[in-house]
């Protein structure tokens, strides 16, 4: 295998800014080792994280994330926190399993909504099917068994952004 | 369930009565002596241009391997001794270990689903960055050699747990690798604990002779290695199925 066909530049980047936000300073010798540390990293792993090191440095992609970070924790955190507290007081809940189909094509994007599913409060992803079409979450009130309404309350726009971020 | 309230309670009065007894009562008479002389010294030393100095602006890491360095050195023996007798223990001949490689071949290859496996992936590389850091960084900042060690150990069973054993193994990780590999951490040590007797004719372990931090970098360095492959070794070793193990040790497989 060849240098550059195992050398993964966001790999690399990725490595180098962990090691450097977690030293806390930037001297030349933490630049020097966490280098060292970044080069021989992604030498090992290769594009076992990173696929398609251009997806990696899209600004577009970036943009996306930043605006979907921003309208996830600002907007539909909020949104849902305060509708599961309202919940815990009128103790009205109807818990039960519903399967919701994924249309997204990476795996970074199945596990982002995934993910953001699971950190909004009142709904938890319990499984996901092996060809990873399918989530199976838990959700506080099924109001419909309806399978584009229940995505629509779920998944939101999640899928959007994971599908511009990721696919 | 009354009896779990019962030990939190007591647990939490017993804090409470503990902490009132040392902070505000000062019974163990620390309060009104924060630094005692011993600490004083190690703090004004450990970082200093003449004298008992280690170069380090880390006193935890100065003490931990120069001060007290006799201790963490035998630490590390009896860490190596340890595994050597986990490995002897679970030791296999040559055949042995061809029969077992067969046989876990055969079993179907299981990994945990996507979202485990990739979230494992990216933590994993983030965790042997931060490891690194703890290492390379442990002359300069909290940290050291054996805690970095820890973290890579924490990665490695992140991997054994959302992949599998075999997935490393497959990659061309083997026992051997990882023994070599940790043969080498020792000798890095070894050889930093007599640099100072072969080149300055000091005694063993004064690392302060070295050049600057020289001394501590290595150690650190030499004991991340140590810790690091001393734990995947074990790992590895353990990880054959118990099942194969057995079958393989009381030759009922031709």
């Amino acid at each position: 295998m060849s240098f550059s066909s195992r050398f993964s530049p966001g790999t690399f980047v990725l490595v180098l800014a962990v090691y450097l936000f977690y030293t806390g300073s930037v001297s030349e010798y933490d630049l020097a080792t966490g280098s060292v540390v970044a080069l021989v990293v992604s030498l090992i792993v290769g594009h076992w994280i990173i696929e398609d090191d251009r997806k990696a440095f899209s600004p577009r992609r970036w943009f996306y994330a930043v605006l979907y970070g921003l309208r996830y924790f600002l907007i539909e955190e909020t949104k849902t926190h305060i509708d599961v507290a309202k919940r815990v007081f009128t103790l009205r809940a109807n818990p039960g399993i519903v399967r919701v189909p994924l249309e997204v094509e990476s795996d970074y994007g199945r596990v982002l909504v995934a993910n953001s599913i699971t950190n909004t409060p009142g709904t938890i992803v319990v499984d996901i099917s092996d060809d990873g079409k399918w989530l199976y979450v838990h959700w506080i009130d099924v109001s419909t068994l309806d399978e584009r309404e229940v995505k629509e309350s779920i998944v939101a726009y999640f899928e959007d952004y994971a599908r511009k971020i990721f696919d | 369930m009354k009896k779990d309230v019962f030990v939190a309670l007591s647990l939490l009065t017993a804090f409470l009565f503990i902490s009132y007894a040392v902070t505000v009562r000062d019974v163990l008479g620390i309060a009104e002596n924060p630094l005692r002389p011993l600490g004083e010294f190690y703090l004004s030393h450990a970082f200093a241009h003449e004298g008992l100095t280690s170069h380090s602006p880390e006193v935890v890491t100065a003490i931990v391997w120069n001060y007290r360095g006799f201790d963490t050195l035998f630490e590390t023996f009896v860490f190596f001794l340890a595994i050597m007798g986990a490995l002897s223990v679970l030791r296999l001949t040559r055949e042995q270990g061809m029969e077992v490689r067969a046989l876990e071949a055969r079993e179907p290859h299981r990994h945990m689903d996507t979202i485990t496996r990739t979230t494992t992936k990216l933590v994993v590389v983030m965790i042997v960055s931060i490891s690194a850091s703890i290492a390379l960084h442990g002359h300069l900042t909290p940290g050291g050699g054996f805690q970095a060690g820890s973290a890579m150990a924490v990665a490695t069973l992140l991997l054994f747990a959302a992949f599998s054993k075999f997935t490393l193994e497959r990659q061309g990780l083997t026992l051997r690798h990882t023994i070599s590999a940790y043969a080498l951490g020792l000798a890095i040590i070894l050889a930093t604990v007599i640099a100072p007797v072969l080149l300055y004719g000091g005694k063993v372990l004064e690392i302060d002779l070295l050049p600057g931090e020289t001394g501590l970098f290595n150690l650190d360095v030499g004991e991340y290695t140590a810790v690091t492959f001393g734990f995947l070794t074990v790992f590895l070793a353990l990880g054959v199925p118990e099942w194969i193990f057995k079958l393989v040790l009381r030759r009922e497989v031709k």
